[in-house]
């Protein structure tokens, strides 16, 4: 037990650091005690030995190698030698910098992208001038850059005006024929006639349509039955000159009468009127100089409504045609009168 | 002995002068204080590890973080005892690292009947001695290196900053951070070790 606690200080007392009464403790075991006194020597021994160790000096180029490795701490070949030498312990700062530069690249890569894009919509537009497609992408790709604009604008005008004017949605609107022949041959001569005359013999006509539901005069003309107004007519007709009237009853093919076709014609004309259009033509048959159709342009928003104020004047031979491009403003319209025989 | 090494080593003034030059923009002076100090530091690191390689690597190692926060150093305490605080924690960290480690298995592996000290031991010249008194003298010199190779890193600093550098108890605890009792004792159970081991031979 003393020995242990003996050997713990024998340390201390070679190097003479001891206190004066661990000193003599000490001094006093190792009278007493043989393995302590040899435990001391041998101490002592290992002390010498270590201090009589030969110093190990430094390798002649220990200072230029302190200057190699400092200075080229600047250097890029270093640093690069410094993050990949010795492999084994940095291979992950390898995986490191070749996930950088895989994100580098790719990102460079994606950033450029836009560009080409913008290049690419440019070609487009000159290259496919007629293609709707090529419009709506233009429109779309052109406020990106402003420089674009401009240009892009000026092809779509280009491109829209020769499909805008080729494009001529037709109707045809189906007059229904009155008795054939002879029921409204007499009104052919009513071009000729004053217009007072022709008044008053609308007014007669009104008479006649006797029941008939008040509406608009084209509703009336249609509604009542041709037998009671070829019957008045007829009595009518008599009293006026009847070489005239057989004459215009053949050339009038279609069995229209002009004052039904040219209300028509004014109706047509109000609501091409009413929907903020614009009368272009009216083309006329050039046998029996009636109107064969009319046509107009009107804004695309107001197509809808226009038709169907048109299909109240008179049914329609075919539904109309829905519009494709609602881009388009303007759009032309031909309604073309045909008798529902 | 210990006394001769510690006259030779301590010059704080010149060291002072030197660091101030350096501290003023005179980076040359650097090369007087590695050339002033690096065979104490390289003997220490050599102790230390027992491998002239290593110790190699770690005394440049030692001098390049010297180099490097030399502009901060406040004279709070000598510059050989922030040296030597540089160096054997230089050295601890070497034997933490894998690739040390790496080394080591590799040479025992290599060379399974020799120790890993037997290796990389440096030529000690003794041009007096018979070449058989110089075998015993260097095997003798091999086995110490050994036992203070295998003591643990604490004890290891304590004794021979002590025994082979021939530093006081203080000079010791300022460099370790230890207090003066802990080093004497860690000191005491170093030798008690090493005496352990080399029964044989002592």
């Amino acid at each position: 037990m003393e020995c242990a606690k003996i050997k713990e200080l024998l340390s201390e007392y070679i190097d003479g650091t001891l206190d004066a009464q661990n000193k003599a403790l000490v001094e006093a075991h190792l009278l007493a005690c043989k393995n302590c006194k040899e435990e001391l020597a041998s101490l002592k021994v290992i002390i010498k030995e270590l201090g009589s160790l030969e110093s190990v000096e430094a390798p002649e180029d220990f200072l230029e190698k302190i200057h190699e490795r400092i200075k080229p701490r600047f250097k890029l070949g270093k640093i690069i030698q410094t993050l990949f030498f010795p492999l084994r312990i940095k291979i992950p700062l390898q995986f490191a910098t070749a996930t950088v530069m895989a994100i580098l690249i790719f990102s460079f890569l994606y950033i450029q992208q836009p560009e080409k894009q913008i290049v690419d919509i440019r070609d487009g537009l000159k290259h496919v001038k007629m293609a709707k497609k090529a419009k709506v992408d233009a429109a779309k790709g052109a406020p990106e850059k402003e420089d674009y604009k401009p240009q892009s604008i000026t092809k779509e005008t280009a491109v829209q005006q020769p499909i805008k004017e080729r494009k001529i949605i037709e109707l045809a609107l189906l007059l229904k024929t009155k008795a054939p022949n002879i029921t409204y041959a007499p009104d052919t001569e009513m071009e000729a006639i004053p217009a007072p005359k022709k008044k008053a013999r609308a007014i007669e006509e009104e008479k006649t349509y006797k029941g008939a539901p008040l509406g608009t005069s084209a509703d009336r003309r249609e509604a009542p039955d041709a037998k009671m107004k070829t019957g008045v007519l007829k009595e009518e007709k008599q009293a006026m000159a009847l070489p005239e009237r057989k004459m215009t009853a053949l050339k009038d093919e279609i069995g229209l009468s002009s004052s039904y076709l040219d209300d028509i014609l004014s109706r047509v004309k109000n609501l091409i009127d009413r929907v903020n259009g614009k009368v272009i033509s009216i083309e006329y048959d050039k046998h029996s100089e009636q109107p064969q159709s009319i046509t107009g342009d009107i804004p695309a928003k107001n197509y809808n409504s226009f038709w169907r104020k048109l299909k109240e004047l008179a049914p329609l031979q075919a539904p109309p045609p829905a519009i494709s491009e609602k881009d388009q403003k303007v759009i032309q319209i031909r309604i073309r009168f045909i008798s529902s025989k | 002995m210990n006394e001769e090494i510690k006259t030779s080593t301590s010059s704080p003034k010149d060291d002072a002068a030197l660091i101030r030059a350096f501290q003023a923009g005179n980076k040359a002076v650097f090369d007087e204080l590695v050339l002033k100090h690096k065979d104490k530091m390289f003997n220490l690191c050599y102790r230390f590890l027992g491998d002239y390689q290593d110790a190699n690597d770690s005394a440049q190692e030692t001098f390049i973080k010297v180099y490097r926060s030399l502009k901060k150093f406040r004279f709070e305490s000598t510059f050989s005892t922030w040296l030597y605080r540089i160096a054997v924690n230089t050295c601890k960290n070497k034997l933490k690292s894998s690739e040390y480690r790496h080394r080591k298995k590799m040479v025992r592996l290599d060379n399974p009947g020799k120790s890993e000290g037997t290796t990389d031991s440096i030529e000690i010249r003794d041009k007096t001695q018979s070449p058989l008194v110089e075998l015993e003298k260097k095997e003798r010199l091999v086995l110490i290196q050994n036992a203070i190779d295998s003591l643990p890193p604490e004890k290891k600093a304590v004794v021979v900053l002590c025994d082979i550098e021939g530093l006081s108890y203080e000079e010791i605890a300022h460099i370790t951070g230890y207090g003066l009792g802990t080093v004497k004792s860690k000191l005491a159970r170093a030798r008690l070790d090493l005496r352990k081991k080399l029964r044989r031979v002592i």
